[in-house]
Protein backbone atom coordinates (compact mmCIF):
# COMPACT_ATOMS: atom_id res chain seq x y z
CA UNK A 1 0.00 0.00 0.00
CA UNK A 2 1.25 3.53 -0.80
CA UNK A 3 2.34 5.46 2.17
CA UNK A 4 0.70 8.66 2.37
CA UNK A 5 3.02 11.69 3.86
CA UNK A 6 1.31 13.83 7.01
CA UNK A 7 0.91 16.50 4.59
CA UNK A 8 -1.56 14.57 2.73
CA UNK A 9 -3.24 13.20 5.28
CA UNK A 10 -3.68 17.38 6.40
CA UNK A 11 -4.78 17.98 2.63
CA UNK A 12 -7.33 15.47 2.92
CA UNK A 13 -8.78 16.47 6.00
CA UNK A 14 -8.77 20.03 5.05
CA UNK A 15 -10.80 18.75 2.01
CA UNK A 16 -13.12 16.80 4.08
CA UNK A 17 -14.25 19.66 6.18
CA UNK A 18 -14.69 21.82 3.05
CA UNK A 19 -17.31 19.25 1.72
CA UNK A 20 -18.93 19.28 5.08
CA UNK A 21 -19.25 23.13 4.90
CA UNK A 22 -20.24 22.93 1.18
CA UNK A 23 -23.02 20.52 2.06
CA UNK A 24 -24.72 22.63 4.87
CA UNK A 25 -24.26 25.82 2.93
CA UNK A 26 -25.86 24.52 0.05
CA UNK A 27 -28.34 22.69 2.18
CA UNK A 28 -29.85 25.63 3.41
CA UNK A 29 -29.58 28.27 0.42
CA UNK A 30 -31.42 25.24 -1.67
CA UNK A 31 -34.14 24.85 0.77
CA UNK A 32 -34.38 28.55 0.96
CA UNK A 33 -34.90 28.75 -2.54
CA UNK A 34 -37.63 26.07 -2.58
CA UNK A 35 -39.56 28.40 -0.12
CA UNK A 36 -42.40 29.63 -2.37
CA UNK A 37 -42.92 25.87 -3.26
CA UNK A 38 -42.63 24.16 0.15
CA UNK A 39 -44.50 27.14 2.04
CA UNK A 40 -47.46 28.55 0.23
CA UNK A 41 -50.80 26.34 -0.98
CA UNK A 42 -50.96 28.03 -4.29
CA UNK A 43 -47.65 27.14 -5.15
CA UNK A 44 -48.32 26.66 -9.02
CA UNK A 45 -48.45 29.82 -9.33
CA UNK A 46 -45.53 31.47 -7.18
CA UNK A 47 -44.00 28.46 -8.55
CA UNK A 48 -43.99 29.79 -12.53
CA UNK A 49 -43.16 33.23 -11.03
CA UNK A 50 -39.88 32.01 -9.69
CA UNK A 51 -39.28 29.12 -11.80
CA UNK A 52 -35.57 30.30 -12.13
CA UNK A 53 -35.26 30.42 -8.18
CA UNK A 54 -36.23 26.37 -8.33
CA UNK A 55 -34.22 26.04 -10.45
CA UNK A 56 -31.18 27.68 -8.71
CA UNK A 57 -31.81 26.02 -5.47
CA UNK A 58 -32.08 22.30 -7.16
CA UNK A 59 -28.67 23.13 -8.82
CA UNK A 60 -27.62 24.16 -5.13
CA UNK A 61 -29.17 20.70 -4.12
CA UNK A 62 -27.61 18.75 -7.01
CA UNK A 63 -24.09 20.76 -5.57
CA UNK A 64 -25.43 19.36 -2.13
CA UNK A 65 -25.19 15.71 -3.64
CA UNK A 66 -21.91 16.14 -4.57
CA UNK A 67 -20.72 17.55 -1.36
CA UNK A 68 -22.41 14.93 0.71
CA UNK A 69 -20.49 11.53 -1.81
CA UNK A 70 -17.52 13.86 -1.18
CA UNK A 71 -17.40 13.41 2.92
CA UNK A 72 -18.02 9.94 2.53
CA UNK A 73 -14.81 9.07 -0.23
CA UNK A 74 -12.69 11.26 1.49
CA UNK A 75 -13.30 10.13 4.93
CA UNK A 76 -13.58 5.79 4.01
CA UNK A 77 -9.63 5.51 3.48
CA UNK A 78 -9.45 6.80 7.17
CA UNK A 79 -12.63 4.56 8.60
CA UNK A 80 -11.81 1.71 6.86
CA UNK A 81 -8.55 1.66 9.26
CA UNK A 82 -10.82 0.88 11.81
CA UNK A 83 -13.48 -1.07 10.68
CA UNK A 84 -14.01 -2.04 6.97
CA UNK A 85 -17.14 -3.30 6.65
CA UNK A 86 -18.83 -0.05 8.89
CA UNK A 87 -16.39 2.32 6.85
CA UNK A 88 -18.09 0.69 3.70
CA UNK A 89 -21.42 0.81 5.69
CA UNK A 90 -21.27 4.83 6.06
CA UNK A 91 -20.32 5.07 2.19
CA UNK A 92 -23.44 3.31 1.02
CA UNK A 93 -25.70 4.68 3.87
CA UNK A 94 -24.50 8.43 2.68
CA UNK A 95 -25.26 7.44 -1.05
CA UNK A 96 -28.87 6.41 -0.28
CA UNK A 97 -29.04 9.62 1.46
CA UNK A 98 -27.60 11.31 -1.69
CA UNK A 99 -30.17 8.90 -3.92
CA UNK A 100 -33.28 10.71 -1.95
CA UNK A 101 -31.87 14.17 -2.36
CA UNK A 102 -31.65 13.69 -5.84
CA UNK A 103 -35.11 12.01 -5.86
CA UNK A 104 -36.40 15.53 -4.30
CA UNK A 105 -34.92 17.50 -7.00
CA UNK A 106 -36.40 15.33 -10.03
CA UNK A 107 -39.67 16.44 -8.09
CA UNK A 108 -39.29 20.00 -7.86
CA UNK A 109 -38.36 20.08 -11.43
CA UNK A 110 -41.18 18.50 -12.23
CA UNK A 111 -43.15 21.19 -10.75
CA UNK A 112 -41.93 23.85 -12.25
CA UNK A 113 -42.32 22.23 -16.01
CA UNK A 114 -45.98 21.56 -15.05
CA UNK A 115 -46.44 25.08 -13.49
CA UNK A 116 -45.18 26.70 -16.90
CA UNK A 117 -48.10 24.42 -18.56
CA UNK A 118 -50.26 25.59 -16.04
CA UNK A 119 -50.55 28.97 -17.28
CA UNK A 120 -50.98 28.32 -20.70
CA UNK A 121 -54.32 29.74 -21.63
CA UNK A 122 -55.54 26.54 -23.37
CA UNK A 123 -55.25 24.82 -20.47
CA UNK A 124 -58.87 24.02 -18.51
CA UNK A 125 -57.99 21.14 -16.94
CA UNK A 126 -56.18 22.70 -13.82
CA UNK A 127 -57.51 20.69 -10.92
CA UNK A 128 -55.34 17.78 -12.74
CA UNK A 129 -52.42 19.91 -12.63
CA UNK A 130 -52.80 20.84 -8.79
CA UNK A 131 -53.30 17.38 -8.07
CA UNK A 132 -50.47 16.07 -9.60
CA UNK A 133 -48.27 18.82 -7.82
CA UNK A 134 -49.52 18.17 -4.89
CA UNK A 135 -48.05 14.36 -4.85
CA UNK A 136 -45.10 15.30 -6.42
CA UNK A 137 -44.66 18.11 -3.51
CA UNK A 138 -46.02 15.44 -1.36
CA UNK A 139 -43.01 12.95 -2.69
CA UNK A 140 -40.34 15.44 -2.20
CA UNK A 141 -41.38 15.79 1.54
CA UNK A 142 -40.91 12.38 2.24
CA UNK A 143 -37.68 12.13 0.38
CA UNK A 144 -37.13 15.19 2.76
CA UNK A 145 -37.56 12.83 6.06
CA UNK A 146 -35.73 9.77 4.33
CA UNK A 147 -32.64 11.33 2.92
CA UNK A 148 -31.51 14.45 5.12
CA UNK A 149 -33.30 13.19 8.06
CA UNK A 150 -33.19 9.19 8.82
CA UNK A 151 -30.31 8.34 6.78
CA UNK A 152 -28.37 11.15 7.71
CA UNK A 153 -29.09 9.56 11.44
CA UNK A 154 -27.88 6.44 10.33
CA UNK A 155 -24.44 7.48 8.78
CA UNK A 156 -23.63 10.44 10.92
CA UNK A 157 -23.99 7.56 13.72
CA UNK A 158 -22.17 4.95 12.08
CA UNK A 159 -19.13 7.31 11.63
CA UNK A 160 -19.23 9.10 14.87
CA UNK A 161 -18.94 6.00 16.31
CA UNK A 162 -15.94 4.87 14.70
CA UNK A 163 -14.53 7.96 15.58
CA UNK A 164 -15.30 7.32 18.91
CA UNK A 165 -13.41 4.22 18.72
CA UNK A 166 -10.63 4.92 17.25
CA UNK A 167 -10.04 8.59 18.66
CA UNK A 168 -9.85 10.07 14.84
CA UNK A 169 -11.51 13.19 16.32
CA UNK A 170 -11.40 14.19 20.05
CA UNK A 171 -14.63 12.13 22.02
CA UNK A 172 -15.95 14.95 23.38
CA UNK A 173 -16.51 15.64 19.66
CA UNK A 174 -17.86 11.92 18.38
CA UNK A 175 -20.31 12.20 21.61
CA UNK A 176 -21.96 14.98 20.24
CA UNK A 177 -22.19 13.38 16.81
CA UNK A 178 -23.77 10.30 18.67
CA UNK A 179 -25.98 12.40 20.15
CA UNK A 180 -27.04 14.55 17.36
CA UNK A 181 -27.56 11.31 15.00
CA UNK A 182 -29.63 9.56 17.20
CA UNK A 183 -31.78 12.77 17.90
CA UNK A 184 -32.31 13.29 14.10
CA UNK A 185 -32.96 9.63 13.55
CA UNK A 186 -35.92 9.91 16.29
CA UNK A 187 -37.05 12.97 15.19
CA UNK A 188 -37.82 11.12 11.15
CA UNK A 189 -39.78 8.43 13.39
CA UNK A 190 -41.93 10.91 15.12
CA UNK A 191 -42.13 12.37 11.04
CA UNK A 192 -42.76 9.11 9.63
CA UNK A 193 -45.87 8.93 12.10
CA UNK A 194 -47.23 12.13 11.51
CA UNK A 195 -46.38 13.31 14.86
CA UNK A 196 -44.37 16.26 13.81
CA UNK A 197 -43.95 17.94 10.37
CA UNK A 198 -40.64 17.77 8.40
CA UNK A 199 -40.39 21.68 7.66
CA UNK A 200 -41.82 22.70 11.65
CA UNK A 201 -40.23 24.17 14.32
CA UNK A 202 -39.52 21.42 16.42
CA UNK A 203 -37.20 19.59 13.83
CA UNK A 204 -35.62 22.50 13.54
CA UNK A 205 -34.80 22.19 17.56
CA UNK A 206 -34.47 18.85 16.88
CA UNK A 207 -31.46 18.64 14.18
CA UNK A 208 -29.81 21.17 16.12
CA UNK A 209 -26.83 19.12 17.33
CA UNK A 210 -26.29 17.64 14.58
CA UNK A 211 -25.82 20.96 12.50
CA UNK A 212 -23.37 22.18 15.35
CA UNK A 213 -21.45 19.01 15.18
CA UNK A 214 -20.95 19.03 11.36
CA UNK A 215 -19.81 22.57 11.31
CA UNK A 216 -17.77 22.13 14.67
CA UNK A 217 -16.40 19.17 12.77
CA UNK A 218 -15.73 20.88 9.67
CA UNK A 219 -13.57 23.17 11.37
CA UNK A 220 -11.52 21.06 13.45
CA UNK A 221 -10.75 18.88 10.39
CA UNK A 222 -9.73 21.37 8.83
CA UNK A 223 -7.28 23.41 11.44
CA UNK A 224 -6.05 20.12 13.36
CA UNK A 225 -6.86 17.40 11.12
CA UNK A 226 -7.61 13.76 11.83
CA UNK A 227 -5.49 12.06 15.17
CA UNK A 228 -3.69 9.67 13.52
CA UNK A 229 -1.28 8.01 16.09
CA UNK A 230 -3.66 6.55 19.20
CA UNK A 231 -5.88 4.53 17.37
CA UNK A 232 -6.44 1.37 18.21
CA UNK A 233 -5.76 -1.97 16.40
CA UNK A 234 -8.08 -2.39 13.26
CA UNK A 235 -10.26 -5.24 13.98
CA UNK B 1 -1.34 -13.70 -1.80
CA UNK B 2 -3.82 -13.47 0.49
CA UNK B 3 -1.56 -12.38 3.19
CA UNK B 4 -0.25 -9.73 1.95
CA UNK B 5 -3.73 -8.48 0.99
CA UNK B 6 -4.88 -8.48 4.51
CA UNK B 7 -2.32 -6.21 6.09
CA UNK B 8 -3.13 -3.83 3.56
CA UNK B 9 -5.31 -0.87 5.01
CA UNK B 10 -4.92 -1.94 8.67
CA UNK B 11 -2.53 -0.83 11.38
CA UNK B 12 0.03 -3.38 12.66
CA UNK B 13 -0.90 -5.87 15.46
CA UNK B 14 -3.94 -6.55 14.70
CA UNK B 15 -3.10 -10.11 12.69
CA UNK B 16 -1.61 -12.30 15.97
CA UNK B 17 -5.41 -11.40 17.77
CA UNK B 18 -7.15 -14.29 17.59
CA UNK B 19 -8.74 -13.91 13.88
CA UNK B 20 -11.19 -17.03 14.07
CA UNK B 21 -13.12 -14.88 16.78
CA UNK B 22 -13.57 -12.06 14.44
CA UNK B 23 -14.40 -13.86 11.61
CA UNK B 24 -16.75 -15.71 13.93
CA UNK B 25 -18.39 -12.52 14.87
CA UNK B 26 -18.57 -11.37 11.10
CA UNK B 27 -20.64 -14.80 10.03
CA UNK B 28 -22.80 -14.53 12.75
CA UNK B 29 -23.19 -10.48 12.77
CA UNK B 30 -24.02 -11.41 8.35
CA UNK B 31 -26.43 -14.87 9.34
CA UNK B 32 -28.53 -12.62 11.49
CA UNK B 33 -29.26 -9.66 9.36
CA UNK B 34 -29.80 -12.08 6.29
CA UNK B 35 -32.49 -13.66 8.77
CA UNK B 36 -33.55 -9.83 9.70
CA UNK B 37 -33.76 -9.50 5.65
CA UNK B 38 -37.32 -11.89 6.16
CA UNK B 39 -39.26 -9.82 8.06
CA UNK B 40 -41.02 -8.08 5.26
CA UNK B 41 -43.23 -11.12 4.78
CA UNK B 42 -46.01 -9.78 6.45
CA UNK B 43 -46.37 -6.61 3.94
CA UNK B 44 -48.18 -9.29 1.35
CA UNK B 45 -51.09 -8.79 3.65
CA UNK B 46 -49.95 -5.52 5.28
CA UNK B 47 -50.37 -4.33 1.70
CA UNK B 48 -53.63 -5.18 0.92
CA UNK B 49 -56.01 -2.50 1.93
CA UNK B 50 -53.85 0.40 -0.13
CA UNK B 51 -54.34 -1.95 -3.29
CA UNK B 52 -57.93 -1.83 -2.73
CA UNK B 53 -58.83 0.73 -5.76
CA UNK B 54 -60.82 3.07 -3.84
CA UNK B 55 -58.37 3.09 -0.93
CA UNK B 56 -58.25 6.71 -1.31
CA UNK B 57 -62.11 7.45 -0.97
CA UNK B 58 -62.40 5.40 2.23
CA UNK B 59 -61.69 5.79 6.12
CA UNK B 60 -59.44 3.06 6.93
CA UNK B 61 -56.79 3.01 8.77
CA UNK B 62 -53.18 3.65 7.62
CA UNK B 63 -51.38 2.09 10.37
CA UNK B 64 -50.57 -1.21 8.62
CA UNK B 65 -49.28 0.32 5.61
CA UNK B 66 -47.09 2.61 7.91
CA UNK B 67 -45.73 -0.63 9.54
CA UNK B 68 -45.21 -2.45 6.40
CA UNK B 69 -43.16 0.41 5.34
CA UNK B 70 -41.09 0.11 8.51
CA UNK B 71 -40.73 -3.42 7.59
CA UNK B 72 -39.51 -2.87 4.51
CA UNK B 73 -36.71 -0.40 5.71
CA UNK B 74 -35.27 -2.64 7.96
CA UNK B 75 -35.21 -5.52 4.96
CA UNK B 76 -33.63 -2.28 3.08
CA UNK B 77 -30.80 -1.91 5.74
CA UNK B 78 -30.31 -5.25 6.87
CA UNK B 79 -29.21 -5.89 3.16
CA UNK B 80 -26.68 -3.62 3.18
CA UNK B 81 -25.41 -4.71 6.06
CA UNK B 82 -25.66 -8.16 4.52
CA UNK B 83 -23.26 -6.91 2.03
CA UNK B 84 -20.52 -4.77 3.72
CA UNK B 85 -20.33 -7.17 6.64
CA UNK B 86 -19.16 -9.88 4.34
CA UNK B 87 -16.66 -7.66 2.64
CA UNK B 88 -14.09 -7.78 4.63
CA UNK B 89 -14.11 -11.89 3.68
CA UNK B 90 -15.31 -11.88 0.49
CA UNK B 91 -12.77 -9.25 -1.03
CA UNK B 92 -9.94 -12.08 -0.79
CA UNK B 93 -11.74 -14.09 -3.23
CA UNK B 94 -12.52 -11.43 -5.56
CA UNK B 95 -12.54 -7.99 -4.60
CA UNK B 96 -14.66 -6.44 -7.63
CA UNK B 97 -17.46 -9.04 -7.32
CA UNK B 98 -17.52 -8.11 -3.47
CA UNK B 99 -17.60 -4.74 -4.11
CA UNK B 100 -20.48 -5.52 -6.92
CA UNK B 101 -22.37 -7.38 -4.40
CA UNK B 102 -22.13 -3.83 -1.89
CA UNK B 103 -22.89 -1.71 -5.24
CA UNK B 104 -26.23 -4.23 -6.33
CA UNK B 105 -27.26 -4.29 -2.06
CA UNK B 106 -27.27 -0.28 -2.25
CA UNK B 107 -29.00 0.07 -5.68
CA UNK B 108 -31.74 -3.04 -4.42
CA UNK B 109 -32.20 -0.46 -1.02
CA UNK B 110 -32.73 2.59 -2.79
CA UNK B 111 -35.65 1.14 -5.14
CA UNK B 112 -36.89 0.15 -1.73
CA UNK B 113 -36.80 3.16 0.08
CA UNK B 114 -38.08 4.56 -3.39
CA UNK B 115 -40.93 2.54 -3.30
CA UNK B 116 -42.22 3.03 0.56
CA UNK B 117 -42.34 6.57 -0.10
CA UNK B 118 -44.47 6.31 -3.05
CA UNK B 119 -46.46 4.68 -0.55
CA UNK B 120 -46.20 7.22 1.87
CA UNK B 121 -47.35 10.09 -0.35
CA UNK B 122 -50.62 8.05 -0.89
CA UNK B 123 -51.31 7.71 2.62
CA UNK B 124 -50.23 11.68 3.26
CA UNK B 125 -52.52 12.22 0.20
CA UNK B 126 -55.34 9.71 2.40
CA UNK B 127 -55.14 11.19 5.76
CA UNK B 128 -55.38 15.36 4.06
CA UNK B 129 -58.31 13.40 2.68
CA UNK B 130 -57.62 14.84 -0.85
CA UNK B 131 -60.41 12.55 -2.01
CA UNK B 132 -62.21 11.69 -5.55
CA UNK B 133 -59.25 14.43 -7.26
CA UNK B 134 -56.34 12.21 -5.47
CA UNK B 135 -58.22 9.08 -7.14
CA UNK B 136 -55.63 8.83 -10.41
CA UNK B 137 -52.56 10.09 -8.41
CA UNK B 138 -52.72 7.60 -5.68
CA UNK B 139 -53.49 4.55 -8.44
CA UNK B 140 -50.56 5.67 -10.23
CA UNK B 141 -48.03 5.72 -6.80
CA UNK B 142 -49.29 2.07 -5.96
CA UNK B 143 -48.68 1.13 -9.48
CA UNK B 144 -45.21 2.73 -9.03
CA UNK B 145 -44.77 1.08 -6.50
CA UNK B 146 -45.43 -2.82 -7.76
CA UNK B 147 -42.79 -1.54 -10.59
CA UNK B 148 -40.53 -0.58 -8.11
CA UNK B 149 -41.07 -3.83 -6.45
CA UNK B 150 -40.38 -5.68 -9.21
CA UNK B 151 -37.19 -4.09 -10.31
CA UNK B 152 -35.97 -3.52 -6.26
CA UNK B 153 -37.23 -7.13 -4.18
CA UNK B 154 -37.04 -9.38 -7.52
CA UNK B 155 -34.35 -8.37 -10.05
CA UNK B 156 -31.47 -6.86 -7.46
CA UNK B 157 -31.50 -10.14 -5.53
CA UNK B 158 -31.39 -12.51 -8.54
CA UNK B 159 -28.16 -10.24 -9.37
CA UNK B 160 -27.41 -10.47 -5.59
CA UNK B 161 -27.57 -14.23 -5.38
CA UNK B 162 -25.77 -14.85 -8.59
CA UNK B 163 -22.77 -12.92 -7.05
CA UNK B 164 -23.08 -14.02 -3.50
CA UNK B 165 -23.40 -17.55 -4.68
CA UNK B 166 -20.61 -17.49 -7.44
CA UNK B 167 -18.49 -16.03 -4.74
CA UNK B 168 -19.13 -18.56 -1.53
CA UNK B 169 -19.09 -21.17 -4.60
CA UNK B 170 -15.30 -20.60 -5.29
CA UNK B 171 -14.64 -19.73 -2.13
CA UNK B 172 -16.00 -22.48 -0.05
CA UNK B 173 -17.00 -20.76 2.80
CA UNK B 174 -19.81 -22.37 2.78
CA UNK B 175 -20.68 -25.53 1.61
CA UNK B 176 -21.02 -25.39 -2.01
CA UNK B 177 -24.44 -27.23 -2.19
CA UNK B 178 -25.65 -24.86 -0.38
CA UNK B 179 -23.28 -21.90 -2.63
CA UNK B 180 -25.24 -23.67 -5.56
CA UNK B 181 -28.81 -22.86 -4.76
CA UNK B 182 -28.12 -19.46 -5.34
CA UNK B 183 -26.23 -19.51 -8.25
CA UNK B 184 -29.38 -21.88 -9.46
CA UNK B 185 -32.57 -19.60 -7.71
CA UNK B 186 -30.67 -16.11 -9.33
CA UNK B 187 -31.35 -16.92 -13.06
CA UNK B 188 -34.65 -18.82 -11.95
CA UNK B 189 -35.83 -15.50 -10.05
CA UNK B 190 -34.66 -13.31 -13.59
CA UNK B 191 -36.29 -15.44 -15.61
CA UNK B 192 -39.64 -15.21 -13.91
CA UNK B 193 -39.02 -11.32 -13.35
CA UNK B 194 -39.00 -10.97 -17.02
CA UNK B 195 -41.48 -12.96 -17.85
CA UNK B 196 -43.89 -10.39 -15.15
CA UNK B 197 -42.09 -7.63 -16.92
CA UNK B 198 -43.07 -8.81 -20.48
CA UNK B 199 -46.75 -9.96 -19.02
CA UNK B 200 -46.80 -13.16 -19.66
CA UNK B 201 -47.38 -13.89 -15.92
CA UNK B 202 -49.01 -11.55 -13.44
CA UNK B 203 -46.98 -9.94 -10.71
CA UNK B 204 -49.39 -11.74 -8.26
CA UNK B 205 -49.85 -15.04 -9.71
CA UNK B 206 -48.59 -18.31 -7.76
CA UNK B 207 -46.43 -19.51 -10.31
CA UNK B 208 -44.10 -16.09 -9.97
CA UNK B 209 -44.20 -16.70 -6.22
CA UNK B 210 -42.84 -20.14 -7.02
CA UNK B 211 -39.23 -18.57 -8.68
CA UNK B 212 -38.67 -16.69 -5.97
CA UNK B 213 -38.42 -20.36 -3.69
CA UNK B 214 -35.06 -20.98 -4.48
CA UNK B 215 -33.47 -17.08 -3.94
CA UNK B 216 -35.30 -17.71 -0.84
CA UNK B 217 -34.02 -20.65 0.36
CA UNK B 218 -30.45 -19.75 -0.58
CA UNK B 219 -30.79 -16.79 1.82
CA UNK B 220 -33.03 -18.24 4.87
CA UNK B 221 -30.34 -21.59 4.67
CA UNK B 222 -27.03 -19.11 4.24
CA UNK B 223 -28.96 -16.95 7.16
CA UNK B 224 -28.68 -20.02 9.09
CA UNK B 225 -25.69 -21.68 8.29
CA UNK B 226 -23.52 -18.24 9.67
CA UNK B 227 -25.14 -18.31 12.76
CA UNK B 228 -25.23 -21.60 13.77
CA UNK B 229 -22.01 -23.01 12.16
CA UNK B 230 -19.85 -19.71 10.73
CA UNK B 231 -17.66 -19.96 7.68
CA UNK B 232 -16.17 -23.34 7.01
CA UNK B 233 -12.63 -23.14 7.17
CA UNK B 234 -11.18 -22.02 3.55
CA UNK B 235 -8.00 -20.25 2.30
CA UNK B 236 -10.09 -17.28 2.94
CA UNK B 237 -9.94 -18.01 7.21
CA UNK B 238 -6.72 -19.26 7.20
CA UNK B 239 -5.18 -15.77 8.16
CA UNK B 240 -1.79 -16.33 8.04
Amino acid sequence: MKTISSSEHKRNAKVTGAFFIAATVTAIIGLKLYDPILLNSDFLKTGVINSNQIVLGAIFESLLAISAVGTAIMMFPYLKRFNESWGLGYVCFRLIEVIFILIGILSMISIVTLSQKYISPTQSDLTAFQNAANMLKTIHDWTFVFGPHFMLGINTFIYSTIFYKSNLVPKKLSILGITGAVMIFIGAMLELFGIISPFGSEIIVIALPIAFYEMILAGWLIAKGFNLNNQEPAR
Amino acid sequence: MNASINTTGFIGGSIERAPMSSLRKTSLTSGLLYLLTFVSIPTLALYGPIHAPDYILGSGSDTPVIIGNILELVVALAGIGTAVALYPVLRKQNEGMALGLVSSRVLEAATIFAGVMFLLTVVTLHQTSAGADALVTSRTLVTMYDRIFLIGQSLMPAINDLLLGFLLYQSRLVPRGLALIGIIGGPVLLAGDFFVLFDFIGQRDPLIALTAVPVALFEFSLGVYLVARGFKPSPLTQNK
